[in-house]
Order: structure tokens, then sequence, then C-alpha cells
């Protein structure tokens, strides 16, 4: 049996472990950079494995650890290698400097990880100069290439990653004038605002965009301006003379692979419907990481995609067997989104809010009957909350439910 | 602008002690127009010498316009406009084999949803009947069937089968890689400064020394009335006109199968909805007339293009969005293209005007260019001429089994950098080292499509520049966008470089 | 930078940095000693406490790598915080200092930095 996984990242090392460990004769993970460890190398930051592995580590020091497990395993690492098709019989083809390979896989684990928005996705007016970076492009450059890329530096968006990468650059010699927000609060974790942020007496705009970039050649200047239902308020534009803008304005699951399934995408993951295996509608494929909707830790990458690694060398249920989840209301995003019914473990639903909540009730339900419900102090749209349920509680699920997730403010 | 006394005898200074870079045609301006001439005039035993101000080939309005080829029913009968678009049009078939650019013959729709746009298909109809260019009339249930994801409100259409798409840019670098091998000559980063015609020929002083040349071809799109003006011909202006741009993913770029026009209006053909040769879907432009060249885009102008777009097709573009881009018009101060020779130097050609249809005219203005050339000049053709261009290999359109000889050949064929468009090092290495050459990351975007994919270089912009530093021995601060002062980075940030 | 100590006989609020919940702390100060409130472990208590007195980061960064084939750059850690103040001048330190391949996971590159009792060591190992 062979266990194909696509992506070296955290979410498929620990996958392709998970496997292994399960008794996969073969497994192969297939990384398309120099290096395993996807984004973490250039996540030289604290704040990685308190969950997974107990300790606060940094991103580096977390993979590491996984890339160690890969090594003693006896998984096959191809580096250099990039899935350029996948095909429904589980072909996937490959490219690598020794040529094009066709791997004809038993299972699929894509762990694909995310692409970051771009400026075209949000249309920011303006030249086209040079200076303009997504915050993860700013990381790899800047710790792992090791390049000064900004001296003068605006960030729009409030997201972990850009928060992380403000801080990285003022402690780089860089001045980062300003994050401007679009939404009325703050896209990261409370405590990177204020290690990040007010630390470094970075301001923070809320409800604020960039209007216009400026600069022939390499940013000159961003227009920054306060905003209400999507418009400028008047009178608040303000120049901030930079030469360089930072987006970190949200990851897009990179489902280019999944699509060439002909898989359904859903809208509001902008992947595939997976179980709580994290299994697609075809059986034996599965998606995992952020290449299955976008999560906060890599704790839970790495905890979630072991779920799949496992599960991949086990029986699978006919589909007919599961019920449908969605997220309603303020609820943004559920994962699983669908439950297959009659397996042996109760699942372990994630999700995330729409906007910030103080006390509050989450509560699973069918035809308005209630199956579970939990309650929570606060919940933030920058964290994935998780709901566990109890045997009695999965028990209740029949095949073709249609469950619902929601959340009431106390 | 126009040599005075002072800069005259500067220029004389200049000539007496540098030695003058010589050739017989110079042509400024290495837009669709200038590198088209490029090409065609190196068919013969002629010393060509192309300039551009810019840092790459293809102009300004060359690489940012809607990449349609027009059928030629819009210009007024009669017109040089008319004629030229006619021909460029023809010539498209035969030069699109020869020098491999993607074109695409798609047909176009132009769509009227009210009595007067139905007067202005009707003229367009009458229009393209007269200069015997195949056209149709279509109502509202045959337009609907044609293309069915138009707008429903649609009262009529006119249907234009010899109209398409193509690759402009593409085009530009196969016309001057073409004229390259035929033994021209290239100079970039080469600004005009000053003309001035001496009994042994015309000088031309540019930002990067003197050159001495029997004929100058003015193509410099934007610039042409300045070049005029260097001449002393000031009966002709130019003003920019804006046309803003959105590009969309490709998972939709198949939303339409035809050019999807407006009626046209008196300051343009109306924002279209069209498939790129790549794939994309791209909407625009709109049509802001300037003062000055400015290549922002504007909130405005953006939700104009949304907006225009949404009438003719509805469609959720925005959700699916990856660039946004202004690209300027070279509007003349007469209705027409100027292509003749100069009324005050002998020995300069004019190409001036060439706003749309210029991309679709370009062979055309190529082919009358010559014609004015052989005035001044003789014309005899170089017997090993070779017609033909290919571009270097795109690894996404290759089976399986020509990208294995590849790899073999260079492993960098099998490594790839570019997720969203699928492009290898080895692509990338060859744009660094074909001709003409792309020397910075636009260069590289424009010429194998690395960073032009939904992600705009997220993952391989880092990757091609450690590409660039490797195959052209550059330090990381030197490598740039699109030229000039356009750096990317700083340095190194522990001192190391 | 900010330095946030607290005026004696005042209470702040403060963000909890020690996990990703982000506790909001009330932090006061009275003649008796300090109370932190809001902190639902002792993590954040004893956080609350140091952040007003002597503030501490633990700090990340990366040094020169030569020698090997596809990295450039080396991310180090402080093995212990650091006081606030004193993290641009480690920095320094850290900026001076290159290394070799081959390096592993926890190898000291700076003993003792600036005499403040932490280390600078490697977070990630590199064999060539």
């Amino acid at each position: 049996m062979l266990v194909a996984v696509v992506g070296g990242g955290p979410a498929g090392m620990a996958a392709a472990v998970a496997a292994k460990n399960a008794g996969a004769d073969n497994v192969l993970l297939i990384e398309r950079a120099e290096r395993l460890g996807g984004v973490l190398p250039q996540c030289i930051h604290s704040g990685f494995g308190l969950n997974y592995y107990g300790r606060d580590l940094t991103g580096p020091e977390f993979a590491e650890y996984l890339r160690q497990d890969v090594m003693q395993s006896g998984i096959e690492v191809w580096l250099n290698a990039m899935v350029i098709e996948a095909h429904h019989d589980k072909t996937l083809v490959v490219s690598k400097p020794d040529g094009i390979s066709f791997v004809r896989a038993d299972v699929i684990i894509f762990a694909v990880g995310a692409r970051e928005r771009p400026r075209g996705a949000i249309a920011i007016p303006g030249t086209r100069p040079a200076g303009i970076f997504t915050a993860g492009t700013a990381q790899y450059m800047i710790n792992v290439q090791g390049l000064n890329i900004g001296n003068d530096v605006f960030m729009l968006g409030s997201g972990d990653i850009g928060l992380i990468t403000a801080r990285r650059l003022t402690l780089e010699g860089a001045h980062v004038h300003g994050v401007a927000e679009l939404m009325p609060f703050p896209g990261g974790l409370a405590r990177n605002i204020q290690q990040c942020l007010k630390d470094y007496d970075i301001p923070l705009f809320l409800s604020h965009t960039v209007t216009e970039v400026l600069g022939k050649d390499r940013v000159e200047a961003v227009k920054v301006a306060q905003m209400e239902n999507g418009y400028v308020v008047p009178g608040t534009e303000k120049l901030f003379p930079v030469d360089t803008l930072i987006l970190s304005v949200g990851l897009l699951p990179e489902a280019e692979l999944i699509k060439q399934l002909g898989l359904t995408i859903l809208p509001y993951t902008g992947s595939a419907a997976v179980d709580q295996y994290f299994q697609t509608e075809l059986p034996g494929v599965f998606v995992v990481g952020n290449g299955a909707g976008i999560w906060d830790l890599v704790d839970n990458v790495a905890t979630s995609a072991s779920v799949a690694g496992e599960a991949s060398v086990k029986q699978f249920y006919e589909p007919s067997q599961e019920a449908t989840l969605e997220p309603c209301g303020d609820i943004r995003v559920v994962l699983p989104q669908r439950i297959a019914i009659g397996v042996n473990n109760p699942p372990r639903i994630w999700f995330r809010v729409k906007r910030p909540l103080g006390v509050c009730s989450v509560a699973l339900t069918c035809d308005g009957k209630t199956i579970a419900r939990k309650g929570y102090a606060s919940l933030r749209p920058a964290e994935m909350a998780e709901i566990s349920l109890k045997l009695e509680q999965y028990n209740v699920i029949e095949p073709g439910d249609n469950l619902q997730l929601t959340v009431t403010p106390l | 602008m126009a040599a005075s006394g002072g800069t005259r005898s500067e220029l004389d200074q200049i000539a007496k002690n540098d030695n003058p870079i010589n050739c017989d045609v110079l042509i400024i301006g290495a837009g669709i127009v200038g590198a088209a001439a490029f090409r065609e005039l190196c068919r013969y035993k002629l010393n060509v010498l192309l300039v551009d101000a810019n840092h790459d080939v293809g102009g300004d309005a060359s690489k940012a316009n809607s990449a349609i080829l027009h059928g030629g029913f819009d210009p007024n009968p009669g017109t040089l406009m008319s004629k030229l678009n006619h021909d460029g049009l023809a010539l498209w078939f035969a030069w699109s084999q020869e020098l491999s650019v993607d074109v695409e013959w798609t047909g176009s729709l132009v769509l009227a949803f009210n009595e007067s746009e139905i007067n202005e298909i009707t003229r367009l109809y009458e229009n393209g009947k007269s200069v015997k260019i195949p056209v149709k009339f279509l109502g509202r249930d045959e337009t609907l069937k044609r293309e069915p994801v138009v707008n429903p409100e649609v009262k009529a259409s006119l249907y234009a089968p010899v109209s398409g798409i193509i690759d402009p840019f593409q085009a530009v670098v196969a016309l001057v890689g073409n004229g390259l091998k035929n033994g021209g000559r290239i100079r970039l980063d080469t600004r005009v400064e000053e003309i001035s015609k001496r009994s042994d020929g015309i000088y031309v002083r540019t930002s990067s020394g003197l050159i001495r040349t029997k004929v100058v071809i003015n193509a410099a799109g934007l610039y042409a009335d300045q070049i005029m003006r260097m001449a002393g011909e000031n009966w002709f202006s130019i003003h920019p006109r804006r046309g803003q741009y959105m590009i969309l993913d490709k998972n939709v770029g198949n939303l339409v199968r035809h050019v999807i026009f407006r009626a046209p209006t008196s300051i343009g053909k109306g924002i279209l909805v069209s498939r790129t040769t790549h794939g994309n879907l791209l909407i625009g432009p709109t049509a802001e007339d300037l003062d000055k060249p400015d290549k922002r885009t504007t909130a405005e102008g953006l939700a104009t293009v949304l907006e225009s777009a949404k009438a003719l097709v509805p469609f959720p573009y925005e959700r699916f969005t990856i660039a946004q881009y202004a690209g300027l018009r070279a509007i003349g101060s007469i209705d027409d293209f100027v292509v003749a020779h100069s009324r005050t130097m002998e020995g300069l050609i004019n190409a001036a005007g060439i706003k749309s249809p210029g991309l679709t005219a370009a062979p055309g203005i190529a082919k009358e260019l010559c014609n004015l050339v052989s005035a001044l000049v003789p014309l005899e053709e170089k017997a090993n001429f070779d017609p033909y261009f290919e571009l270097p290999p795109i690894l996404r359109e290759l089976p399986y089994k020509y990208r294995e000889e590849l790899i073999k050949g260079n492993a960098a064929f099998g490594h790839m950098v570019c997720r969203c468009e699928l492009v290898s090092e080895g692509e990338i290495e060859n744009a660094l080292k074909m001709e003409p050459p792309a020397r910075d990351l636009d260069g590289i975007k424009r010429r194998v499509r690395a960073t032009a994919g939904r992600c705009q270089g997220g993952f391989c912009m880092p990757r091609i520049i450690d590409i660039m530093r490797k195959e052209l021995n550059l330090p990381y601060e030197n490598i740039t966008k699109f030229g000039n002062k356009s750096n990317v980075i700083y340095g190194d940030n522990r001192g190391n470089e | 930078m900010k330095d946030d100590r607290l005026p004696r006989g005042k209470t702040i609020d403060l963000t909890c940095i020690i996990c990703p919940v982000g506790c909001t702390l009330h932090v006061s100060s009275s003649p008796a000693g300090v109370s932190v409130l809001g902190n639902r472990c002792s993590k954040g208590a004893e956080y609350g406490a140091k952040e007003i007195t002597h503030p501490e980061r633990f700090l990340q960064s990366t040094v020169l790598l030569l020698g090997s084939a596809t990295e450039r750059r080396l991310p180090v850690k402080t093995d212990g915080p650091v006081p606030k103040d004193k993290l641009f001048d480690v920095l320094k330190e850290i900026k001076k200092v290159h290394v070799h391949v081959p390096v592993n996971m926890g190898d000291v590159i700076i003993k003792n930095v600036l005499g403040l009792g932490v280390n600078v060591v490697a977070t990630r190992t590199i064999e060539n």
C-alpha cells in the first residue's frame, strides 16, 4: 500500500508519520521546495508546539522535530518535486530535477498549504511599483534569504503573520509606520497585538485601509483612510511616506490540484468538503492543513493531519453513510463538513467565528434539535475553536442528517 | 525642445569628439509598431538600430492594452486607420505562424442594448460591408445562443468572425527577436534627447550616446509628438487616454467565448469582456483623457470597469480579480493614424497617434513604413532573411515525452518554480538568455508567466530573485521589478554581499 | 521602546503573551506587593507581576550561515528571557556573528550573551 503525501510542511509531515506508524507499507512525501517544513523555517518566532509537543518552540524547531520523525520512520522524501497533475485514479504526475514521475498511489493526502491573497485580490488602486510584498513572502525574504526588503514600512492587515512580520522588521531596523485593519477588530491574537505592536509603539488603525499606492519605481508613500460600510470617511485620509507596503490580508487554500479531481469546492473554506478524518468525497483522497481550510495554530494542523494520516491506512466507510454539517449565523467556517456515521471514534468539530464574541454558547443542531452544546468565555475570529462530540452525542446522528453549527451570545 | 543655437553647438561638439554609432535606419520606440518595423526592415540590407527609453521592449501601450485583433469594422472607411487595420489583420494570419505568436480567432460580438446603440452597430455593419469584412447582424435570440452569458436585456449584436485575441507582449518579443536574428541591433534605457539634420546624416543625441543615421522612424508612442517637435514639427500633438483593466483568475477565463464589446461611444470602443491567450479573463478599459501620463489605477476607474462589465455580462468579477493595471493610449490631435514623411525634416518618418487598433494594424503600418523608407534609401532584400522565430519552449504546453527530454538536458526544467502558472527554473533561465532577454522581474513575468498567476509571485518571486542573481551574476540590491529605480531589495541584512 | 512599569498604587490592564489564549490581566501594585487578576493559569500571574517590575522577552533572530549549499541563514533564539530594554543590544551581538555548517538545533551560538545569563542557540539543524 502506497500513501502519497503532497506537501512537506507540518501537515504533510505529521500525516506521513501517522500513516507510517499506522502500518502503511510505503509512504512517499513530495515537497516542492528545497527543504522540508513548509512555511515553518521562515517562522523563526516562538509560540508553536504548546499543545502538540507540550513546550514553546520556534517554527524551525517544530519543523525540525517533525523532520526527525519523518527521517526515522523510513518515509521516502522527494525534495524539489512538484505535483503538476492529480488524476481521479490516484495517479500523481510529479516534476523533478531528474524527470517526470507518475506515482500511482492507493491513498493521496493533500497537504498543499495556502497562498496569500495578493494586492490584486483586493484591488488597491494606485501605481504598481516595487516594494509591495505579502507578509509570508516578506518573512521568507528576511529570515531565510536574509534580505533587507524595506526601511520604512506600512502594513495592511492585522493577521498574526502580519503582526509578527511587523515586529521582525522592527527588530531588523526598519521603521514600521503603522498597521491598518479594515475590520473594527484586530485579525490576530491579542498577545501578538501586545508583543508585536504595543511593545514597539507601532500604531494600529482599526476600520482603516490603504486607499492608494504612490510611487513610480519603488513605493514612495501609501494613502490610508478610515472606512465605513465600504466607503472612505471624508477627511480621514493620511499619507505615510514609506518605501514598502506589506499585505497580510488573508490566506486561500491552494486547491488547484484538488479541483482537478472534480471535487466540489466549498465557498467558505475554498477547498473540498472533508469528513472527520479529512477524507474528501473521493475515498482514499484526504486534504489536511491549510489546504483544507485556514487554521490558526500549527499544533492544530499537526494534530488534525495526524488523524488523517492514521485513518488513511484503515478501512474506508461507505460514502452513503454520512451526515452533512454547515456553519450558521456568526460561525464562519466549520471543519469537517461531512460526518461519517458508524465509525469508531466520535468526531472533533473545529470552527471559527465571524466576529469577536464574549460569553457564548455553541450548539450542534439537527432540524432544530440540539445534539451537543458547549460554552465559551470568549471566541475570536483569529482562533480555531473546537467541540469534541461524546459517543452518545455522535450516535444520535443519522446518515443524511443536515447538521448545523450555531453560536448564541449569552 | 527644438534645436536651439546652444544645443546645436553642443551637439556639434559631441559629434566631433565622440564616435557616433552609425546606422542606416534608427527606430525610436520598441512598442508593437517599432518592433514590427524593426522586423520588416531587417529583411533588407540595412543597418537597423532599435532604441527605447524603457528597460525592456514592449513600450508602454503595447504591454497594457486589450490584447485584441480588431475586425476592422470600426474605423471609418477611407481613413488610413481603416486601411492599415485591414492590412494588419490579414498579415497577422501569416505573422502569427512565422513568429509563433499566440493568436486565437475567437470572433467578436458588439452588443447593443438600446435604439441608439442599434444605430451604432448598424453603422459598424455598413463600415464592415464597405471594406469587405465579414460581419453579421444578430438579433437578441441569436446573440444569446452564440454567447449565453451576456446580459439578457441585449437587443441585438454585430458578429465579426474574423477578429480575435493575441499576446501583445509576446508579439513584440517575437518581432524584436526575429529582427535581432536577422542582424538588427537594439539599445534599451536609451532616451532620445535631440535630433539634428546635418549634411552627413541625421544626428540623434540619446541618454546613452550619439547616433548617426540616414533614416529615423519615430514610433515613440505617447511621446511621438515630442520627437516630432525635436524635428521642428509642431502641427501634431498627443495626449494620453488612460484605460484601466482588471485581470481575473484562469478559473473563470472561459466565461465568454468571444470578445464582447459594447456599442462604441465617441471616446472609445467601450468596456470589453474577453479571454486572454493565457486563459485569464480581462475586463476594461476605461477611457480617461489626461493632460500628462499617469498610469495609476483609481477606485472610481476600477468601479466603472466592474459596473460596465457587469452590464455586458453579469458576473461577480470582483471575487476573481488577481491584478489591475492601467495603460495609456496615444491619442493624436487628428482622428487618424499618422504614417508619413516628416513635413520638416527629410529622413524622418513619423508613425504617430497610433491608438487602437494599433496592435492589429502594426504589420500594416510596418509595411507602409518600409514603403516610406524605400523613398530615402534603396531596399534590397537579404538572401538569407529568416522569417521564422520561435520562443523558448513553454513546458506546460508540451507532452511529457518532450518535457522529459528537456529535463535530461537540463535538470532545471524539472524544477518547478511557479506553482500557479507551472513554470520551471529552466524556462526562467531561458527568459534571461533569450534575445531580447528579460532583465527584470516584469520581463520574466511577461515572457514566461512566472509571477503572473493567481498568487502574483508570493511563492516564486523570492526564488526567481535567486535565479536572477545566479544567472546574471547580480547582487541582490541590483535586481529590479522593471529597471530604473524599481529595486526590490535593499541588500543583505547581515552585510554579506 | 515602551516601558509598561506601573506607578505604585495604580491598576493597569495587560494582555498576557504567555500562550495564544491572551488573557487580559488586571495588575495592581501596593505596598503589600503586586496582585494579578484575570489570569487563567499560574504562568499568567507570574508574567503579570514581572511585566510591571522587570519586563522580559524571549528573542528570536537569524545569524549569517556559511558553507551551506541551500541556506544563507541560521535561525536562533535566546534560551531564556532578555530584559526588554536590552533586546536591541542583544540583536547587535547576533548581527556580528556567523557560523559554519554543520549546525545542530540547540547548539550554543553565543554563550552568556552580554553577560545576561542567557545563551543564543540554534533553532534548526543544517547539515550541509
